[in-house]
Formats: structure tokens, sequence, C-alpha cells
């Protein structure tokens, strides 16, 4: 697992400092750069504007050009941006409104405003990063999140951002300022589990859930946004998948992809494993994902396999299952060893419980 | 509950086809029908027409915006003038059968472009508002005046940020200056191939010399450009059609699995005799067959087929968007993305257009290359250009699928406000779209293997045709 | 020869009565004068609550169906236009 914290010796600072690590050698460090000066055994030490950053198990070669933060009398460091990851995703909030079944990032009451370091963030990024945004849920926090949005493609031109939304927030007075944000920028996540209202809001957690949600996917499309509709497959709303796929059509055209998830064995989702998880793999068990996605995509609407190992997938089906799984909390099975695919593999959650996972893996 | 309007049309085998404008579609009864049209729908009808997005409560809820998103996308936005179909010369090296108007001798003289008009193309050119162009030569034969052709060519390269080049030659006659030019990476070739050998000399080459030029030719481009370069089609004479399995061998041995049948168009004089002759209904038997054809060979796998024009309706039924046909879009409003620029400065709307001025019946251009485009006619004809407010197609399922073509419309009726439902266009389209739901709602797993191929999905299910009893 | 049968059918039955249901009534007047142009071979006139057909009629049932179809028709497009209006200007006017 690569780690998404360093420990650090404490700084003599009473603000919370977000810093970029460049190399020693880097011509154009600014003064918001911490500056490689060298290894002292595992530690690696910056120059921080006249200060010493000592970060431990830090190698430049890893975390050159990463996007730090630094909380005062804290002996650890955030990671907000990792240079050399096309999977950053920054943390909004931990509160939600709803408690979904299978959720890996359980909500808490606790709240800190992160918005103003996720700023500096995204001022000192890498060049075309595409960041994530996620919670808890962000839009409970949904005018300080607009406006950082606002700030964030105005300033950096090239930077996109992916939010995962539970879609509960978004008003007809919203419809202006979303439409300001340009089409390729912001692409939002927006779970949808069932066709079945009554369904939908059992997953959720939150009676009402559906209905909401419908309203708010009208104003997204009023607005020209870009959504990914995903839809975590279980037991519970498989057998719905073949008349979500016709709801997909008729109402949801405008999207820009529909994702079918396999679910992750953690938070809630690790709890509820037994009565959720579907094994996918075996026999039949994939036959309602292939009719949905064969409905769609004959329709002209994207459909993709999040986080289906490929040799869980039908071979006529793996080219819409990419490698998803975040590198940080990615891993392959003893299996994997010989297998051919691999390289394109999403392979499976660091936390995947083998004994209780899908029947039919093997090398290809 | 509100629900729009839908249309109807019996089937071949009893049912009653539904549709609305949005191009959702599905098939019931009698029985539903006069519920419907007598507004006694049930709970249970409602129930579907909702699932089936046919319905919506308020305005602006989900069910209204998806609707109002399909019904949108589904008008063919023309962009810039982005492709170009240029005629640089009207002299031919083969005098086809079918081809006596369109074509002049070899020897001839004034059918080509002068240098002056070969320098207004190029100054319109410069002036197109597009970065990325797709120029189409047509002739006569073009590669006759491969000189002006890479005149052209080198202009697009230098000038727009991306330049495509399609060549329509019969690849009779090519030395070293033809084969360059078609070698180029960004240069492609469409030729004919008249189904099979046997036809392909009686209606073209004539010549065993000729024949065998033309197929050794077809070998040596497709071993140099690869078969992704090199598209053909062949021109079917209705009065004698070649068996349908030999041309999709013939097809096939050359690589090409995308066929667009096209029956002989014949025009002035000929037309009448054949139009006698009820060439639709015997042109549609054809087609069927070929098809047919197609469906069983795709079902034992290996190599599949497809026909062109049906797959794109069978598209334009599935999915919106698919507006990259010029004959069958919605509005199809002439002259404004693409134009047809002949031997003799003059702009045509379309190649048809081109042809029946060429043979005299009624005067389509729309101004030449020195004078600029004559706009007023184009606005006069593109008043017709959808088919949206039109009597027959307000009542017609496939509205929502189908197009416009006015060209055609003149061609064979002599005026653009007629009835619809008599022109060929609507005769043609009612055809084909009649095929389409034919297959969509057909049980044969055969016709389903095809069908899969054709909309680019591993399977399509049944669901895809959905049914309300 | 299918035209031919037509016309011999059409001497059997050289004149057909349609009944109008009341809710299609209105409808009448347009259904004809589209029928009209659909069957040129035949004459199409409204006549108290019914639909009249003279001349080639063809096949009776698919004559008497074609006519419902058509008042249908007529009537389904009139309670339509609002709905197909406010549709295209709504988009239109974006
Ligand atoms: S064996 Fe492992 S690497 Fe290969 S496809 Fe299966 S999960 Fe992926
Ligand atoms: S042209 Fe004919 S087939 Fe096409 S929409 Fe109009 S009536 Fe229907």
């Amino acid at each position: 697992m690569i780690p998404l914290r360093f420990k650090v010796d404490p700084l003599p600072v009473d603000e919370p400092i977000v810093t970029r690590l460049r190399a020693a050698d880097a011509p154009d460090a600014g003064p918001f750069d911490a500056v490689f000066l060298g290894a002292d055994g595992p530690v690696s030490e910056f120059d921080l504007a006249g200060f010493p950053l000592r970060l431990h198990d830090a190698p430049i070669e890893d975390v050159e050009d990463d996007v730090i933060l630094v909380l005062p009398g804290q002996a650890s460091a955030h990671r907000l941006i990792r240079a050399a990851s096309p999977h950053n995703t920054l943390l909004v909030t931990e509160r939600c409104d709803q408690l979904c079944l299978m959720c890996s990032q359980p909500p808490k009451r606790h709240h800190v405003d992160m918005f103003p370091h996720f700023r500096e963030a995204v001022r000192l990024a890498p060049r075309d990063v595409y960041i994530g945004l996620s919670g808890g849920e962000p839009t409970l926090f949904k005018e300080d999140l607009f406006r950082f949005l606002l700030d964030a493609i105005e300033a950096r031109p090239d930077v996109r951002f992916h939010i995962l939304t539970n879609g509960q927030h978004f008003e007809e007075s919203d419809v202006e300022t979303l439409a300001s944000i340009p089409h390729d920028r912001v692409l939002w996540g927006i779970p949808l589990y069932s066709h079945v209202p009554a369904r939908h809001d059992e997953i959720v957690v939150k009676p009402g859930a559906f209905d909401r949600l419908m309203r708010s996917f009208a104003i997204l499309a009023r607005a020209g946004a870009a959504i990914e509709l995903r839809t975590v497959v279980m037991k519970p709303n498989a057998p719905d998948l073949v008349a979500l796929a016709r709801l997909v059509t008729t109402r949801l055209p405008f999207i820009s992809v529909w994702a079918l998830m396999q679910l992750e064995n953690i938070g809630y989702g690790r709890k509820n494993w037994n009565d959720l998880f579907l094994d996918t793999s075996a026999p039949d068990a994939f036959a309602p994902i292939a009719e949905a996605t064969d409905l769609v995509r004959a329709r002209g609407i994207q459909a993709l396999l999040y986080n289906f190992p490929l040799c869980t997938v039908p071979a006529a089906y793996r080219s819409l299952a990419p490698r998803t799984i975040s590198d940080w909390k990615q891993r392959y099975l003893d299996a994997c060893t010989t297998c051919s695919a691999r390289g394109a593999c999403s392979g499976f959650f660091e936390w995947y419980p083998d004994d209780r996972g899908f029947s039919g893996v093997a090398p290809l | 509950m509100n629900v729009w309007p839908l249309k109807f049309r019996p089937t071949h085998d009893g049912a009653i086809l539904f549709a609305d404008d949005a191009g959702g579609f599905f098939r019931s009864d009698g029985a539903f029908l006069d519920r419907y049209a007598l507004g006694a729908l049930t709970g249970s009808d409602r129930e579907f027409l909702s699932a089936n997005g046919h319905a919506f409560e308020t305005e602006g809820d989900l069910d209204h915006t998806g609707f109002a998103y399909r019904w949108a996308s589904r008008q063919a936005a023309a962009g810039d003038l982005a492709y170009v179909i240029l005629v640089p010369t009207l002299r031919c090296n083969l005098a086809c059968s079918y081809c006596q108007v369109s074509r002049a001798d070899e020897r001839a003289r004034g059918h080509d472009w002068t240098e002056e008009t070969l320098k207004a193309v190029i100054a319109f050119l410069d002036g197109l508002k597009t970065e990325s162009i797709k120029v189409e030569f047509q002739g006569g034969e073009p590669l006759l005046r491969v000189d002006l052709l890479e005149r052209v060519r080198a202009f697009c390269r230098r000038r727009f940020k991306s330049a495509e080049f399609v060549v329509c030659t019969n690849l009779q006659r090519l030395g070293a200056a033809e084969w360059a030019f078609i070698d180029a990476p960004d240069t492609f070739v469409s030729t004919s191939i008249d189904g099979n050998v046997a036809t392909h000399r009686a209606q073209r080459t004539i010549t065993d010399d000729k024949t065998e030029e033309f197929f050794s030719n077809l070998d040596l481009a497709l071993e140099r450009l690869g078969p992704g370069r090199i598209s053909a089609l062949p021109t079917i004479d209705v009065e004698a059609p070649p068996p349908a399995a030999s041309v999709l061998d013939t097809y096939a041995r050359y690589g090409i699995r995308s066929i667009y049948l096209r029956p002989i168009n014949y025009q002035g004089f000929a037309r009448k005799r054949h139009a006698a002759l009820n060439v639709m209904d015997r042109w549609n038997a054809i087609y069927r067959e070929f098809v047919d054809l197609m469906i069983e060979r795709n079902a034992e796998g290996g190599e599949t087929f497809e026909e062109y024009y049906l797959v794109h309706c069978l598209r334009r039924v599935l999915r919106t968007g698919q507006d990259g046909h010029v004959d069958l879009r919605n509005p199809n409003f002439l002259g404004r993305d693409y134009l047809v620029l002949d031997h003799d400065g003059r702009f045509y709307p379309t190649d048809e257009a081109r042809m029946m001025t060429r043979i005299g019946q009624i005067d389509l251009s729309v101004g030449d290359i020195f004078s600029g485009l004559d706009t007023s006619k184009l606005d006069a004809l593109n008043a017709h250009a959808t088919n949206l407010f039109d009597p027959d197609c307000l009542h017609c399922p496939y509205q929502a699928f189908c197009g416009v073509d006015l060209v055609d419309d003149i061609a064979r009726e002599g005026r653009i406000d007629g009835p619809k439902i008599h022109t060929d266009f609507c005769r043609r389209h009612t055809f084909m779209f009649d095929l389409v739901f034919e297959l969509l709602y057909s049980r044969d797993p055969k016709v389903r293997r095809s069908l899969a191929i054709w909309a680019g999905v591993p399977d399509l299910p049944y669901s895809i045709a959905p049914e309300h009893a | 020869m299918a035209d031919r049968k037509a016309d011999l059918d059409a001497e059997n039955s050289a004149a057909m009565e349609v009944e109008i249901e009341p809710a299609l009534s209105d409808f009448a007047g347009a259904a004809v004068t589209r029928l009209g142009y659909l069957h040129p071979r035949a004459t199409f006139n409204v006549r108290d609550h019914v639909i009249v057909v003279e001349g080639a009629i063809g096949d009776a049932p698919t004559m008497r169906r074609d006519v419902l179809h058509a008042l249908y028709r007529e009537r389904i497009s009139d309670r339509g236009e609002d709905l197909r209006t406010r549709l295209i200007e709504g988009l239109l006017s974006r």
C-alpha cells in the first residue's frame, strides 16, 4: 500500500502549511516549495522557507512534486496530491445525510473546513492532474464547494475535477452556477441503485432520497453538467439492473457514462458484506449486468465496469472493465502472479476478503 | 400524467408499432390503440408508458427533461462547411452502362477545371471557417487530373489542422503519379465493384483487358493501402441483379465487410421506363434477399457482413446524434456543411442535384465559385428542410428516425411540397424502417446475432424492443 | 396483380360506411382530407355520424381500419399539438 501520510518531526508553526516537495535542483522552486536538502538515513530533509522539514520514509524519488499538508503540532503530514498518481482524492467533509449500506467511508459528525488548504493544493498541483473530491457528502457545504470550484477552474485551466455526491442538495437556483462550469472540467459521480424508489431509499438509508435525486438530475441536465452515474451491484439490486438500464435510456440519456461497480469490503461494506456481495463470477450471476450494459450501449450510452477483476467478467465484456482501483489501495492475489492480463486488470482492494469473495478468480 | 403524442403503424404480423417524437417506441395491439386514441388508458397502460419514457407529470421534471434531451439530440445541427465534393474533371476512361450523363469522353475538351477555377477553389477553401476538412474527389475519373488533386491536397494540408481526402476512382489506369497520390495515409479510396467479376465486366469494364486491369489494381491497392483505406460499393441493376452469394463472396475476398447496396439510379427517359416496371418493389425484394443472406452468413461465425445503410437506419432508431450521413438527417439543410463543386465551377447542394441539372431536368445549381453561393435559392429550398411539420411525417412513427431529401423529392415528383407519402424517399424509408423494426422484434436467434453485431454489442437483449399487452 | 384484385373488390362493394364514435366526430373532416390522397381512387364523405367510402375500396376490413386509424391519428395529433409546440418552443428559446 502506498502511504497517504508521512511521519514528520513537528514544525514550530501555529498555522497549517500546504507545501510542495521539490528536488534539490528544481530550477523553478517558489516561496511555498520545500526544497530537498538530503537524506538522513530514512529521513528526507527539506528546506521550508528557512525551517527544516523532516519527513520519515519519504524517499525524494517517490515524493517529488507531491503537495502535502502539515498541521501545527502534528506528527504526521497529509499527502494531498501525489504527483505520480492519476488518483488524487481530497476529502471535503466526513458528514453525510445518507447512510448507504455499502459505504466505504462511514460518516462522522466531525467537520473541519479544508477548502483553504485545497485551494493552495490546487495552485501547487502538477500539470493536468485529475482531482477527486469526496466525503462524506461534499454538497453539504455546497456554497463553499462552488466557490472553490469556480476559483480552481479559473486559476488552473489544466486541472479537472471528479466529485462524488449523493445528489441530494442541488436546487433550481444552482443551475446558473453549474452551467458556468465547462462540461469537460467537472464530472459529477452520482449513485443510483434501483429504478424502484423504495429500494434505492433502503440502500441509501434515507426516505425520499430517490425522488430528491430525480429532481437533482433534472437540474444538472438543464445546467449541462457532466454526470457519471454509479451503481454498485449487490444482491439486493442486481435483479433491478435491466429495468434500471431502461430508466437510464429514457430519463438519464444525458449522462456521460454509467458505471456498474463491484463492492468494496471496508466501512459498512465490510459489516454488510455477506448480505450485499454478489459473486458476479458465479454462473449466470453476470447475466443482468450483461443485459443492462448491452441495453444502454446499443442505445449509444457508454457503460463501464469498475472494480471488476478481469477474470470474473465474461470475455465479451472485459473491454468494459478498465483498471479502476486506486493504486494506493490495490493489490493482486497469488493467482495473479502467472496472469497475462494483470497489467490491464483492476485487481482487488487491499482489504478484499480472499475467503468470502469471487469464486472464479483464475489467471488468464 | 401527460402522454407525449404517439404515432402508430400496423406491422406485417398484425401488431401495432408505436413511437413518439423523441424516438421512443414499443409494440402493442389494437385494443391498446383504441384505449389510447379514445382517452381510456388503464392503470397498467399508464405504468408502462411512464416506464418506457412516453409520459411525464410536470414540465421540467426528470421524465420531461429526459424526453426533451432525446428529442433535441435527434435534431441534426449543421456545423460549418467542412466537407466538399470536388469534380475537377468530367472526363472518364470508362463508359459504364448507367453513367452516360455524368461523364465525358476521355479525349473531350472543356470538361476540366481551368487554371482560374483551381485558383478560385483554393481561395474558396482558404476562406472556410473550419479547422478540419474532408475533401472528396469525384468525376468523371478524378485521377485523370491527378495534378489538380495534388495541388488541392497540398494546399489543404497546409491550411487546415486536419485534412482527409477521398478519391472516388475506377482504379483503371494507375501510373506512378496516381499510385503516389493514393498511397498517402491521409487519402482514402472509394471504388465500385459491381457485385462479381461477370457483372462488373458487363456493366463497367466491358473488355477482358480492362476487367483484368481493374481487379489486379484492386489487389495491389489492398496490399499497399490495407483494407481500412479502401471502400467499395456495388451498383445493382434491378433487371439483372447478380446472385447475392456471389456478391458477398467477391467482397469478402477483398476484405470488405460493409457493403452499401445501391440500385442503378436511372435518369430522364430511363427513369420513366423503369418506373413503369415497379423498380422500387423489385429493388426491395433484391435488397431483402441480400440482408437475409448476410444474416445467415453472420450466424455461421467467422467474418461478418453488414449492409451499410441498414445499419445506419438501425442506429438512427436506437441512438440519437447519428447524423453523419447527409442523405438521412433531420433537419437536412442544403448548402451548409457540405457542398458539391462541379467541373465548371458551379456549386450544387448534392451530387444528385448536379446530375439532375446536367440532364436538363431543372437547374439546381446554387451559385458558382466565382460569384459565390446563391443564398436566396438555398433559403427557398431550406424552407422545407425539416420533416417536423410535414402533414404525413407528423403521423408517422418513423419521423424521429427519418429525414428529408429535398433534391430527391424534386427529382422524382417535380415539387417539394407534395404529399410526402407518395415520394420515393418516403417509400424507400418506410421500407427500411419496416425492416429495421421487423428485425428488432424478431425472435430468430440468427437475426439477434446480426443485430448485436450491427449495434456493436456482445448481445442484443429482447428487452431493447418493448411490448405492451 | 394486387391492383387488379383491388379493382374487382371495388366493384363488389362500391360503397361502405364507417361509423364515427362521438369522441372522434370533430376530426372527421381532417381525416377525410387525408384519406383522399392516401387512397386516390376512392372518395370519402362525412354524412351524419358516418364516413361514406365510395370507389376502389379494396379489402373492406383494411379500408375500415384505415378510416378508423385516420380518425385516431387526427385526434392524437390534435390532442398532442399543445405539448409538441411547448416542447419545441421551450427548446428553441434556450
Ligand atoms: S488472475 Fe488476477 S490479474 Fe488475472 S484477471 Fe484475474 S484478478 Fe486480474
Ligand atoms: S418521409 Fe415517410 S417514412 Fe419518413 S417520416 Fe415522413 S412519412 Fe415517415
